[in-house]
């Protein structure tokens, strides 16, 4: 049933918290804007660790929410198996770019054609490489935080410091409040 | 001081350990216990003649009276920072990224601004995009009656009574919703089940509008719609599946909060409840309170919020 001593967290507190998980998406390794014929992008690995599958989930877990945030319109999807021999694979397929309206003269339009879908190996490796590897194929623009974000940035830290530094001296006032009350709790029993 | 630290042993005798900001639960316990410091302090208090000089005379009438609080916490929304739809939609894609489009939903939260232990909302609603679609309903009633054929017709996967009973003290409970036929009602309550439905809300009751004459068509109207209820002043209803667009969402949205302002209106006149915050998260995200627009200048155009195939 419900539970009887949930409160409403303060307001400010919930801002606090929810700031710093936006910023972590905002900035970070990953917020890279990647390019228009990039059509889906599909990760495939296994749900345990074993085999050399932890960059992959770290990769999902880390980068890919910044690579969706930046890029909303690309289906980003995960297959998982439960081989830890089986396929560890980022693969990327590309969409056959429209030529640009009013650049071609002659009457037969020019016919491009998509980049064969590219794969990416993650077994054993770390998810930074793999990012790497990712926006050199692709030629992916990386965004730079603003100067607003890194600023929002250090105030979060510094306030997370302060308010551990708070939270240990309290701890201290309160365990002496509750080691006396204790105390006359025991001496009243007793007596 | 010796005098000094009596008092704040008496002190922190009395008045329970609390975490700095009291509950409301606990402020009961902190009045009862105020009472106590009183007689406390007028007999002890005055060790020192010091002291008696200084301590105040009028302390029994102006000491600190925890009042109960009698409505819900509100804040203040300016300290909020507050998201269009749009950009909060495109968060929580961020957040969700990578797990299978039905599996997580998006939840709508509205907190109302009401009084504690009050009547509460409850009612049920038909989303224009409904979230889940497969809802499997357990009819009581008369087996071989006319409304048991009904129900089965309608799309009830358990029907009948005594059969229905057993199993549900076995704990095989295969459903998510219970109704009863007004005429299975007597054996309903003399069959005890409320032990083992009431936790999981699914005692038939008159209240809620599970006991009922026409079977089918109640039947047919649980199987689209989505109930909700007020728990400690807040609504939380699902509203969406990841894979819905913007507009879908807004859609559904629209009819939940007209629905929820009609609820709140039908209560007012002995309640005053009020719709004070508005929040939208998802099965893995935190929440984003809205602000009510649905985009903003620099929102992403919504025909590039895709549904992900998986």
């Amino acid at each position: 049933m419900t539970n009887k001593t949930l409160r409403m967290v303060s307001i400010l507190q919930r801002m606090r918290k929810l700031k710093t998980k936006l910023l972590a998406i905002r900035i970070g390794p990953g917020a890279v804007i990647l390019p228009k014929d990039v059509k889906k992008i599909n990760l495939e690995f296994a749900k345990h660790i074993e085999g050399g599958h932890r960059g992959a989930r770290k990769f999902w877990r880390d980068i890919l929410p910044r690579l969706k945030y930046r890029n909303p319109a690309i289906p980003m999807t995960v297959s998982r198996h439960e081989t830890p021999t089986g396929p560890s694979v980022l693969t990327v397929t590309f969409t056959t770019p429209t030529p640009a309206a009013g650049s071609s003269t002659d009457a037969t339009p020019v016919k491009l054609e998509a980049r064969p879908p590219l794969k990416i190996d993650m077994r054993n490796r770390v998810e930074s490489e793999i990012l790497n590897e990712l926006v050199k194929a692709t030629g992916g623009t990386e965004v730079a935080p603003t100067e607003v974000e890194l600023e929002e940035k250090r105030e979060l830290e510094e306030e997370a410091e302060k308010s551990s530094r708070d939270r240990e001296r309290s701890l201290v006032v309160r365990r002496e409040r509750k080691r006396e009350e204790e105390m006359l709790k025991a001496a009243r029993g007793v007596a | 001081m010796a005098s000094a630290n009596r008092c704040i042993a008496q002190l922190s005798r009395n008045i329970i350990t609390q975490p700095l900001r009291p509950t409301p639960q606990l402020s009961q316990i902190a009045f009862l216990s105020s009472q106590q410091l009183r007689c406390a302090s007028v007999g002890k208090g005055a060790h020192s003649e010091n002291a008696a000089k200084y301590k105040r005379k009028d302390q029994g009438s102006t000491q600190k009276k925890k009042k109960a609080r009698s409505t819900f916490i509100q804040y203040d929304l300016r300290d909020a920072e507050q998201f269009n739809l749009c950009d909060a939609m495109q968060y929580i894609r961020a957040f969700e990224v990578g797990r299978p489009p039905s599996s997580s939903k998006y939840e709508m939260h509205v907190k109302l601004r009401s009084i504690k232990n009050g009547p509460a909302i409850r009612n049920r609603l038909r989303l224009p995009h409904p979230v889940k679609t497969d809802l499997r309903i357990c009819v009581i009633c008369p087996p071989d009656s006319a409304a048991a054929v009904q129900a089965k017709k309608a799309g009830a996967v358990l029907v009948g009574e005594d059969e229905v009973f057993d199993l549900i003290k076995e704990g095989k409970i295969e459903f998510e919703r219970c109704i009863c036929h007004i005429d299975s009602l007597q054996k309903l309550n003399k069959a005890a089940l409320g032990r083992i439905l009431g936790p999981r809300g699914l005692m038939p009751s008159t209240k809620m509008g599970t006991v009922v004459k026409d079977v089918e068509t109640t039947v047919r109207e649980m199987v689209g719609g989505s109930e909700y209820r007020e728990r400690l002043g807040v609504i939380r209803m699902a509203i969406g599946q990841l894979g819905f667009s913007p507009e879908e969402m807004q859609k559904n949205i629209k009819a939940f909060m007209e629905q929820v302002k009609k609820d709140v209106a039908q209560m007012s006149d002995r309640i005053s409840k009020d719709v004070h915050e508005v929040v939208l998260s998802s099965t893995n995200s935190p929440g984003f309170s809205l602000n009510g627009e649905f985009k903003g200048p620099n929102s992403v155009p919504t025909n590039q919020m895709t549904v992900e195939t998986f």
